[in-house]
């Protein structure tokens, strides 16, 4: 059998492609990376993959807003390919700048069916600054099959608009009832809290009804080994495996393949 | 794989070290040495001072003293006083003799030449001022497995602390004289083959898995470092400054001479290394010093305080918190809490 295929979208400023693309092969599937042009001409590429993936960065240099542009070039030119795709069974990840243009594409969290807008965005962090930092997580999988098996963990996060926000507290709390909520800041060894931007709930990533669909804040691919966390030394094994491969082996064990 | 913060209370690190490529172990390593407050006292010894900063972070860092490419970035006051070219002809020389003393290649650099501010005086008199003579010094090194790297902050209570490295009573332009506590005082002199092999017996060390932390000494000398190192890890250490390696000129120091305790704590002698060894390393470790001037001043503790001792004598106590905030103090007031 085939190992799984997953297509990484780049663009003008995403820079996390290569590591995220990395990270698949770690995992055991085939990445390649395609420009957000190419696939619009051709979306049928989708076709041929399992996953999709949308990195981090900062697209069109974070133009009007994080995310919006390619969000629109998305929603506009391969919306209706990328919704085929995932009725289909494909995956979608969106990590960081990546979660904040499938948050504006409609595809991670539909309309609301009472009002015209979006249920939810990623607004400033509290701080009103870039944060770069660790924090600490903890999943609450359900149904999402990209953080299966993960409990408590560690991973980096580095942006300026990542303050996850609902246009209503029913909105909020009807996610949370959903269990979509599925990733969250939670208290360091010292208890205290690490939500970087001020998050409601301290919501870090939701994912969609299907689980199919993921969208978060840190970045899983940051910490795929050991000697990326900042206190590995004499602490950790440097050739351990870290918590951000699971997230990549579930998508590729979901898509069928052998994650090792 | 080594970040700018390091430990579980991200404290300073050395040098960073990068993967060169994606799945590959090998390291790339980045260090930099800046001796600015020498610069109008000697040139000469900034400049050496300055590369032996920059190659010396990169060596604590697991870098191979082998591997060491080096980069200048001179900035200079008006070049056409006689003063600001004699003062950059002496930091060439510097340059040089460094870069040969390692064999270590200089790959490229940068200069900012007539960094010179004119203005007219109240009296009319046009008036000019040249900044002081600055190197800013660039070492780039390799770890042939990023799985190697040492980082300064203290792995465990119960290791034993040892400085390796001759200690001279060299304050002039060091981090106290620029606090205002002294004046005057000797120029750091750098022994260019004493720290070759200095370097050298580091790299072996790393080598042999010997080393838990290693710190250079800098800016603050031999307290400033150890204080360091314990911010980083969130433990405490004890270190007793009567046991410092001395150079000739030297007096040991001595619990009723606070001049000797103040200068054997922070004199800024470079090619001095701080190096945390498990107890059980002890013997391995003495035998890789080999002829080296080093000696065991203390343990790593888990009471979360720094102990200075001159000998049996407490001569200092301090909170490993509070060493963090008055460390942590300047950046937060620059730019708010973040995280």
């Amino acid at each position: 059998m085939l190992a799984p295929r997953a297509l990484v979208l780049r663009g003008p400023g995403t820079n996390c492609d290569h590591e995220t693309a990395h990270a698949f092969e770690r995992a055991g599937g085939l990445s390649r990376r395609i420009h957000v042009q190419a696939l619009a001409e051709k979306p049928a590429l989708l076709d041929d993959v399992q996953i999709f993936c949308i990195p981090g960065g900062f697209s069109y240099g974070d133009d009007i807003a994080s995310g919006r542009i390619l969000a629109l070039e998305l929603s506009q030119r391969l919306g209706d390919a990328l919704r085929k795709f995932h009725d289909r069974g494909g995956l979608i990840l969106g990590i960081c700048n990546g979660f904040q243009v499938l948050l504006q594409t409609g595809l991670l969290l539909a309309d609301s069916a009472t009002s015209s807008g979006r249920q939810a965005t990623l607004a400033h962090n509290n701080s009103g600054r870039f944060v770069d930092c660790w924090v600490h997580l903890q999943a609450k999988p359900g149904r999402c099959v990209f953080l299966q098996g993960l409990s408590r963990f560690e991973l980096p996060v580095a942006h300026a608009e990542g303050r996850f926000v609902t246009t209503t507290a029913e909105a909020l709390e009807a996610l949370d009832q959903a269990g979509q909520l599925v990733l969250r800041y939670a208290d360091n060894a010292a208890g205290q809290p690490t939500n970087p931007n001020g998050s409601a709930c301290d919501v870090a990533g939701v994912c969609d009804p299907t689980g199919r669909i993921l969208g978060l804040m840190p970045h899983p691919e940051r910490f795929i080994e050991a000697t990326q966390h900042p206190a590995w030394m004499g602490r950790l094994d440097p050739t351990a495996e870290a918590a951000g491969l699971m997230m990549f082996r579930n998508a590729i064990r979901a898509a069928g393949g052998d994650a090792g | 794989m080594l970040k700018p913060l390091l430990g579980p209370a991200a404290g300073p690190a050395d040098a960073t070290v990068i993967r060169g490529a994606l799945g590959r172990p090998r390291g790339i390593v980045l260090g930099v040495g800046l001796r600015h407050h020498l610069g109008p006292l000697d040139p000469y010894q900034m400049a050496v001072g300055g590369i032996i900063e920059a190659v010396a972070n990169c060596i604590a860092a697991g870098a191979d003293p082998a591997r060491i490419a080096l980069l200048d970035n001179f900035c200079w006051g008006d070049c056409r006083r006689p003063e600001s070219l004699g003062t950059l002809v002496e930091a060439c020389l510097g340059c040089q003799d460094a870069a040969i003393a390692l064999a270590a290649p200089f790959v490229s650099g940068k200069d900012s030449l007539n960094n010179v501010f004119t203005w007219t005086a109240a009296d009319g008199q046009q008036q000019e001022r040249s900044i002081p003579p600055t190197l800013l010094a660039t070492a780039l090194g390799q770890i042939a497995d990023v799985g190697h790297c040492i980082s300064p902050d203290l792995k465990q209570p119960g290791s034993r602390l040892a400085l390796i490295g001759l200690s001279a009573p060299e304050l002039a332009g060091s981090q106290l004289a620029v606090l205002g506590r002294v004046a005057g005082g000797q120029v750091p002199q750098v022994d260019l083959a004493g720290c070759r092999q200095v370097f050298e017996t580091i790299h072996r060390l790393v080598r042999q898995r010997l080393l838990r932390a290693c710190h250079d000494l800098s800016d603050g000398g031999l307290a400033v470092a150890v204080a360091e190192m314990a911010i980083g890890s969130g433990l405490g250490a004890n270190l007793d400054l009567a046991a410092v390696p001395l150079a000739a000129t030297a007096s040991p120091a001595t619990a009723d001479d606070i001049v000797s305790l103040l200068t054997v704590a922070t004199t800024e002698t470079p090619g001095r290394f701080l190096c945390e060894v498990a107890e059980a390393d002890a013997a391995a470790f003495a035998a890789a010093c080999g002829d080296l001037p080093w000696a065991w001043l203390g343990q790593v503790t888990d009471d979360g305080r720094l102990t200075l001792t001159a000998a049996e004598t407490v001569v200092a106590d301090i909170p490993v918190t509070a060493l963090d905030a008055a460390w942590r103090a300047p950046s937060l007031a620059h730019a708010g809490t973040l995280c």
